[in-house]
């Protein structure tokens, strides 16, 4: 092969190699809206936290 | 004053400081399934091949929320992981297409975002816009959060009387979250929402 | 007050030597004192590109003039930063330190005696100098 094959080659593998960091990048980006639940003993044990059990089956 | 926005719209908000170097952008939005109020975002770095960052950002350190970007004095601003408790993967979880049920078992549909009221000190989770599994009921409604509430990363349980303040548009929502609030308030309001095992 | 779009691209000329040493680029804005320290100047003759507001002699309508074209020299070490191509002010976009956005940086009035901003020019509006808080590589920060 000629040189320029190889250059070509190497381009093509370098641009997958970027696509491919990109996508995983991509993906561990990806953020969402969390409900945390809330520290043991923080008081939140209201009403509606002592009825809970309760209503998950 | 406060103001209610969508959770979801901060998704991606790059964070910038004082000084006018944006050193992060959002990723989650962490807010506590015990008593709805903002807890922080976890962080990403900005640039296109960027993962995400170790440190967060605790609502505490938030100088300013706008629409452009989410303000924080400096570098210092930013917590390590250890500010959140390490409890997100846990019961709490993703919130986002979740089943909303009410505790009678009725089935109000998937969450589709949270809004928040922002407020001076402090900002609470206050409602969900949810997809109602009823497909004649408009394509976005909006309930309300009672303070306390039960969350997994399965479901939401609201209690009955939410059922009365659900909203078709944001504009008379605030007003809806705030009665539905001193409705659940009322000492003569829990006993009957309790459902009897 | 003039606004740097009047004098933005004036010729900077040593008077010793009656020739142009270079082109007003750009203003170096110190966000603490809302200040302009000095320019950044193209196609210099001098051993640098800035030109620091002291070395100023003069600051007319159609050319800054300088003693020497050793005066256009490379920035002290606490400037290095402040006077490259990334934090430049113009088409900087401004937020306010709640995040609300303003529009990007048009034009800079300034104080020709002391240098002082007055004035960030904005597509239909103008922010006070005195509210700046910050130039940074994302945005120029604004109080209020």
């Amino acid at each position: 092969m000629d040189l320029w094959q190889w250059a070509v080659v190497f381009l093509g593998v370098l641009i997958l190699l970027a696509a491919v960091v990109y996508g995983i990048q991509a993906r561990r980006r990806r953020g969402s809206v969390v409900a945390q639940r809330s520290r043991s003993g923080s008081g939140s044990s209201g009403p509606r936290g002592g009825g809970a059990p309760g209503g998950q089956l | 004053m406060s103001v209610l926005l969508r959770a979801a719209d901060l998704l991606k908000r790059p964070v910038v400081t004082l000084a006018g170097d944006d050193v992060a952008q959002i990723k989650d939005v962490i807010y506590s399934s015990g008593s709805g109020e903002l807890a922080g975002f976890t962080l990403n770095g900005r640039g296109i091949f960027a993962g995400p960052l170790k440190q967060t950002l605790p609502w505490s350190n938030v100088h300013g929320l706008g629409p452009a970007a989410v303000m924080i004095r400096d570098l210092d601003s930013l917590a390590d992981r250890q500010a959140f408790d390490g409890e997100l993967e846990g019961a709490g979880g993703v919130v986002i297409g979740s089943m909303v049920l009410t505790h009678s078992g009725r089935n109000l549909g998937v969450v589709t975002d949270v809004i928040l009221d922002v407020r001076e000190k402090s900002t609470d989770a206050v409602g969900y816009e949810i997809e109602p599994s009823d497909k004649t009921a408009p394509r976005r409604q909006f309930v309300p959060l009672p303070d306390t509430l039960s969350v997994s990363g399965e479901a939401l349980i609201l209690p009955d009387t939410a059922l009365e303040f659900i909203r078709d548009d944001l504009a008379g929502f605030g007003a809806a979250v705030d009665e539905f609030r001193s409705r659940l308030g009322r000492p003569e309001a829990h006993p009957s929402e309790e459902p009897t095992p | 007050m003039i606004r740097f779009s009047d004098i933005a691209g004036n010729p900077v000329m040593d008077t010793s030597t009656a020739t142009t040493v270079g082109k007003l680029e750009a203003p170096i804005i110190d966000p603490a004192t809302h200040r302009i320290v000095g320019f950044r100047v193209k196609k210099s003759k001098g051993p640098g590109d800035v030109l620091l507001w002291a070395s100023v002699a003069g600051l007319g309508p159609d050319a800054v003039t300088v003693s020497s074209a050793e005066q256009v020299s490379d920035p002290p070490p606490e400037l290095k930063d402040r006077s490259g191509r990334k934090l430049d002010v113009l088409k900087r976009p401004v937020l306010t330190e709640h995040g609300h956005p303003l529009g990007k940086v048009k034009d800079v009035e300034f104080d020709p005696s002391d240098g002082r901003v007055t004035n960030l020019l904005l597509k239909d509006s103008f922010v006070d100098g005195g509210r700046l808080l910050g130039i940074g590589k994302y945005a120029v920060v604004v109080a209020g």
